[in-house]
């Protein structure tokens, strides 16, 4: 019989080998699961930003069972509040909603979006604040989500140039479409979303990281010498094109993207959230993004 | 023997999945390059996109290159391959002047608002080079 001092030495401790064994082990197990956890928490962002999106479509058809319209992207073009102001009241904000003024323009409206409101923020999108130089726009965030302007570019079925309000263009702010479901002063109802409106793009995601023109989420159409686009934009790039920082494009035109793998989240006009893919066929993006053009496949 | 045979059997189905998961879904793309410009000037920044034009029958994904200093490239940083075919081309060209951080980091928009949009029969499935000259459009009627 061993005392326990001289077996627990012959026993205690384990050898280089074995120490590396079960490092090796510990390491091909943590990488293996990396990755999956990863995709996990994206799988769950991606999720939550969805469920925004379905919540400004409820607040849509909310909003329409009120009004009988949809909200214009302003009333003017001091741009005092855009189509997420007006949807406050129909997301459980209305105490948010009761501070909006209405005199002056945007600035006025600037202190409501220092509060964070996380239904307009993509989790996955890590630019939660306006990236404005304005002094008076520091530290007021911005919103992931924008509403259709319409389509720029030709319709593959009849082979014409979307609409557009060539009138209210500008060289510094681009193209203003109007074939979409917001615009000045628009008051378009279901029934002229004649494509279907789970056919028709409502709201679209834009929430990566490189976008120049994040602004403040109160701000409607602003009037500079043309119409700056602030709570919708228009679609004419593919998804996820400016993703790195480098593409051109002009103030009005949402190069839509997100930090979702291959692709970003649409809202459809009658309250349905879709994944669209990157790759998608532009002609079928445009027809989405128009409400009257005649082409009813859907994305 | 049977104590192995357990092993070995999740060890081949977690290869498997990892081979066949990780395989590529990438579309096919082709290089395109060459020079962009306005009234004989080199367009000094932008961004050209080359569609499938569905009118012609051909569909897939769009490609893009940025546009430096008259050229463009889709092997460059930020490009991405043609399909090939028949394609609607649309360039976004800013002049550079008086660039504003604000709203129009790049300067104006060449052509004011104009966008230039043209259909071109490329061949199928090559790289190819295209000379744009955006007046052809802009300037247009």
């Amino acid at each position: 019989m061993c005392r326990t001092t001289r077996c627990a030495s012959k026993r205690a401790g384990f050898t280089l080998v074995e120490l590396l064994v079960v490092i090796a082990i510990i390491g091909v197990l943590v990488g293996l699961l990396l990755p999956a956890v990863q995709a996990a928490r994206e799988a769950a962002r991606r999720m939550q930003c969805s469920n925004n999106m379905k919540q400004l479509g409820l607040a849509l058809h909310n909003y329409h069972d009120t009004f009988d319209r949809f909200p214009p992207c302003s009333l003017d073009g001091s741009g005092k509040i855009g189509i997420f102001v007006r949807l406050l009241p129909y997301m459980e904000q209305n105490n948010l909603y009761e501070q909006v003024r209405y005199d002056g323009n945007y600035v006025q409206n600037l202190p409501m979006a220092k509060v964070p409101l996380s239904t307009l923020l993509c989790p996955s999108g890590p630019e939660q604040f306006s990236v404005s130089t304005a002094s008076n726009e520091k530290d007021c965030y911005t919103t992931h989500y924008y509403g259709n302007s319409g389509p720029v570019g030709t319709n593959g079925l009849t082979n014409q140039t979307y609409a557009r309000d060539t009138s209210r263009e500008s060289t510094s702010f681009g193209e203003y479409a109007t074939d979409g479901v917001f615009q000045l002063r628009s008051n378009l109802t279901f029934a002229a979303v004649t494509d279907g409106t789970s056919n028709t793009i409502g709201i679209g995601e834009l929430s990566y990281n490189k976008y120049r023109f994040y602004r403040a989420w109160t701000r409607g159409l602003y009037w500079y010498r043309g119409v700056a686009l602030l709570s919708n934009k228009n679609h004419k790039w593919p998804i996820n094109i400016a993703k790195d920082g480098n593409f051109t494009m002009t103030f009005n035109n949402g190069a839509y993207g997100s930090h979702h793998p291959g692709g970003c989240m649409m809202g459809m006009m009658d309250g349905s959230v879709r994944f669209v893919s990157e790759t998608l066929d532009m002609t079928a993006y445009r027809a989405a993004a128009s409400r009257n053009g005649g082409e009813v496949e859907g994305l | 023997m049977l104590k192995q045979q357990w092993i070995v059997l999740p060890v081949v189905a977690m290869t498997l999945a990892v081979v066949v998961g990780c395989g590529g879904s990438d579309v096919d793309r082709y290089q395109a390059s060459g020079t962009v410009t306005y009234q004989g000037n080199p367009v000094p920044q932008g961004t050209i996109m080359f569609e499938p034009d569905t009118s012609k029958g051909n569909s897939g994904a769009a490609g893009m290159a940025m546009i430096v200093e008259g050229r463009y490239d889709t092997a460059s940083e930020g490009g991405k391959g043609i399909s090939g075919g028949p394609q609607i081309v649309t360039i976004q060209g800013f002049d550079g002047v008086d660039p504003n951080p604000e709203y129009a980091p790049y300067g104006s928009p060449i052509g004011g608002g104009k966008s230039y949009i043209k259909r071109f029969d490329f061949p199928e499935a090559q790289a190819i080079e295209q000379d744009f000259e955006m007046a052809d459009v802009v300037d247009g009627p």
